[in-house]
């Protein structure tokens, strides 16, 4: 999976979980930007990403996911670590 | 989406699921379903898996979920649903309970134990007026205990376990959660370390596995369960065909390597003949040879007993199935047919949607499995002693039909069948038949209110209201219990009375019973006092064939829209109208 494609199934599994459609997710997108983003769908994101990507988040990283660079950044390393 | 789609949630991803539920029409729903959760852990992603399952049988659902770790308190005032679903988990009983129960003496072990069943008993008596409320069997998975034989949290377990077993009341059923986890593997089911953090302790494949436990019971209550297995004969009942392989060539014998899977089919579906499924056959093959089957071949497990109406002819499969639903009187989406032909699965899917088919699997060995999935998720496997009467009864009723062909006039008909009608009043041995008949029956329902046994209880205890429940004999068989009436008095007028539901079973449909059992209620309720009676029509998809009855049994219109008709009848103005070839019992 290349960036291109992380950064496209990040966007997708972020406009599912948060009910927004996929072209309001940017690459600056974060809790102050996105409504819905409270601390009970943030873990059904979490759940959503492991299972899109089929990774496990370590738990130190989970609390600091909140914007889509750090998302990005903490898959591709889950991704190349698995 | 399809309909139907529940069948592949297992192999659906979170994100998946997510997405199609945005997909569904919800204008195509057929009713609203309320669900609330209790629960004492995180289970938010339950909710749109649930959600998922609801809308992929036509529910628009509306789910809720108490506040966290508070099961007992917010059922103090938890308001009528649907449905109430608990999660009250041994493992967060208190923050660290699941740390220090161990090292609990026998005393703190045993006022555990009775704190916990105090707080049950709330539960069950707050929750008591709810129609359905499923409760998870509590469960020592996911402790870190030492093994020994006597561990603290297996004495807990065990004691509320068969506590709750012995004193729910009939409106919970318990779910076998430790079933569930066992079947995922632990590791596959639980997550410590999201419970240590955010109190998650199930993993999104438990939530999947739970729902689709629950399916049977979502089809249950709305009223959506299947009642006819249809099953194809050639390399589907056996391998092999019948027509080229001869008796010899075919193979069930549980001696030989493919044959066993057919011979464990035919014992699945000899049980669920038991359990009151109504199984027939549709086979394109000469009647003869595959009567030679069940006559003469060893191994065979099926017997022509089990087999409740057949269509072995070279017709099409789909006018085959439209006339096993005419000769069953039950409607096509209550079919789930089996055929190991691609071309037939096709031809019914696209001709008759409503069908539920199975394709049987290439890889034979997945053939039982998958059939016992079908049976858990789509039949009712707890059947009441009316269920087996039942299919004695549609034998009766294939009979019958065929006796209506050669007879002319429809009441000359009827009158040479003897039919006799008995009518209970408030009667607490019909409660679970009641109850039953409320969320089964979908054809002749005029209101298609689906109660629950709890439900009919406060019914019958309610002095202002009259549960009627109606036997049918007539000289090929008792039908039980099959007709239900539930009569209740306007709050605002002791004078009049309303018609709550009025539903009568599909398979004594057609023989003027319910021209009977109306004129006894109309009857009744002029001689207990009352001046006017009301009723309703509420449009349904499947109960079309009622739209005029009341209109057409001299009730006039009062009001009128798109889904609802309400009518009155002025009682003083009622004379006795029943036909005379019916006789009726009044036992109440």
């Amino acid at each position: 999976m290349d960036d291109i494609q992380i950064k496209e199934a990040i966007r997708n599994t972020l406009s599912v979980v948060f009910e927004i459609p996929e072209e309001d997710v940017t690459e600056e997108s974060s809790t102050d930007s996105i409504e819905n983003w409270d601390s009970i769908r943030h873990l059904n994101l979490i759940i959503a990403l492991e299972e899109q990507f089929g990774v496990s988040i370590p738990d130190d990283d989970v609390g600091n996911m909140l914007n889509f660079k750090i998302i990005k950044i903490v898959i591709s390393e889950a991704i190349n670590g698995k | 989406m399809e309909a139907n789609s529940l069948y592949n949630l297992t192999s659906l991803s979170y994100p998946e699921i997510l997405k199609a539920n945005g997909k569904f029409d919800q204008t195509s729903m057929d009713a609203d379903f309320k669900i609330h959760l209790l629960t004492n852990l995180t289970i938010n992603p339950i909710k749109e898996i649930l959600e998922f399952a609801l809308k992929s049988i036509n529910l628009n659902p509306t789910i809720t979920i108490g506040n966290y770790d508070n099961v007992v308190q917010d059922s103090f005032n938890v308001l009528k649903h649907d449905m109430v679903i608990i999660f009250y988990d041994m493992i967060n009983f208190t923050n660290d309970f699941f740390i220090k129960c161990e090292l609990m003496e026998e005393g703190e072990v045993n006022e555990t134990i009775e704190k916990h069943k105090n707080e049950i008993r709330l539960l069950f008596s707050n929750l008591a007026d709810q129609s359905l409320v499923l409760l998870n069997k509590f469960s020592s998975y996911g402790f870190d205990e030492l093994i020994h034989t006597k561990s603290n949290v297996q004495i807990v377990e065990g004691e509320l376990n068969s506590f709750i077993q012995e004193n729910k009341p009939q409106n919970f059923e318990l779910i076998d959660t430790k079933g569930l986890v066992a079947s995922l593997g632990i590791g596959n089911a639980l997550d410590k370390q999201k419970f240590n953090r955010y109190k998650a302790l199930y993993k999104i494949d438990f939530f999947k596995k739970y729902v689709s436990s629950i399916h049977n019971i979502l089809l249950k209550r709305t009223g959506r369960l299947k009642k006819a297995l249809i099953m194809d004969c050639d390399n589907t009942l056996w391998k092999g065909v019948i027509g080229e392989d001869g008796l010899e060539g075919i193979d069930i014998s549980p001696k030989s390597e493919i044959g066993i899977y057919y011979n464990i089919i035919q014992n699945i579906i000899v049980s669920l003949s038991k359990k009151g499924v109504l199984i027939c056959l549709c086979s394109k093959n000469n009647h003869r040879d595959v009567e030679g089957v069940f006559r003469n071949k060893r191994d065979m497990v099926l017997s022509e007993d089990n087999i409740v109406a057949k269509k072995i002819n070279w017709n099409n499969k789909s006018d085959n199935l439209k006339v096993l639903a005419d000769e069953l009187n039950i409607g096509l989406d209550s079919f789930v047919f089996v055929d190991d032909s691609e071309f037939e699965i096709g031809l019914i899917n696209s001709s008759l949607p409503e069908v539920l088919t199975v394709l049987v699997p290439k890889d034979i060995e997945l053939y039982p499995s998958l059939m016992i999935e079908i049976a858990r998720r789509y039949f009712n496997l707890q059947p009441l002693g009316e269920d087996l009467k039942k299919v004695m009864g549609y034998k009766d009723q294939v009979r019958r039909s065929k006796l209506r062909e050669s007879m002319g006039n429809i009441d000359s008909y009827l009158s040479t069948l003897e039919t006799t009608i008995t009518i209970y009043k408030d009667n607490d041995d019909h409660v679970a038949r009641i109850a039953q008949l409320s969320e089964k029956t979908n054809q002749f329902n005029l209101t298609t209110y689906r109660y629950t046994q709890n439900d009919i209880l406060q019914f019958i205890n309610n002095p202002v209201m009259s549960v009627f429940s109606v036997d049918v004999s007539d000289r090929f068989g008792n039908s039980g219990i099959t007709g239900v009436c539930i009569l209740k008095e306007l709050k605002e007028d002791d004078k009049t009375v309303e018609i709550d539901s009025l539903l009568l079973s599909c398979r004594i449909l057609g023989r003027r019973v319910e021209d009977s059992f109306l004129d006894f209620l109309l009857m009744h309720s002029k001689e207990n006092g009352y001046q006017t009676i009301t009723s309703k029509y509420k449009k349904t998809k499947k109960n079309a064939q009622v739209k005029d009855f009341f209109h057409s049994h001299g009730f006039a219109i009062a009001q009128k829209t798109d889904n609802e008709t309400s009518y009155k009848l002025k009682l003083l103005d009622y004379s006795a109208n029943s036909p005379e070839f019916i006789k009726k019992n009044i036992n109440i």
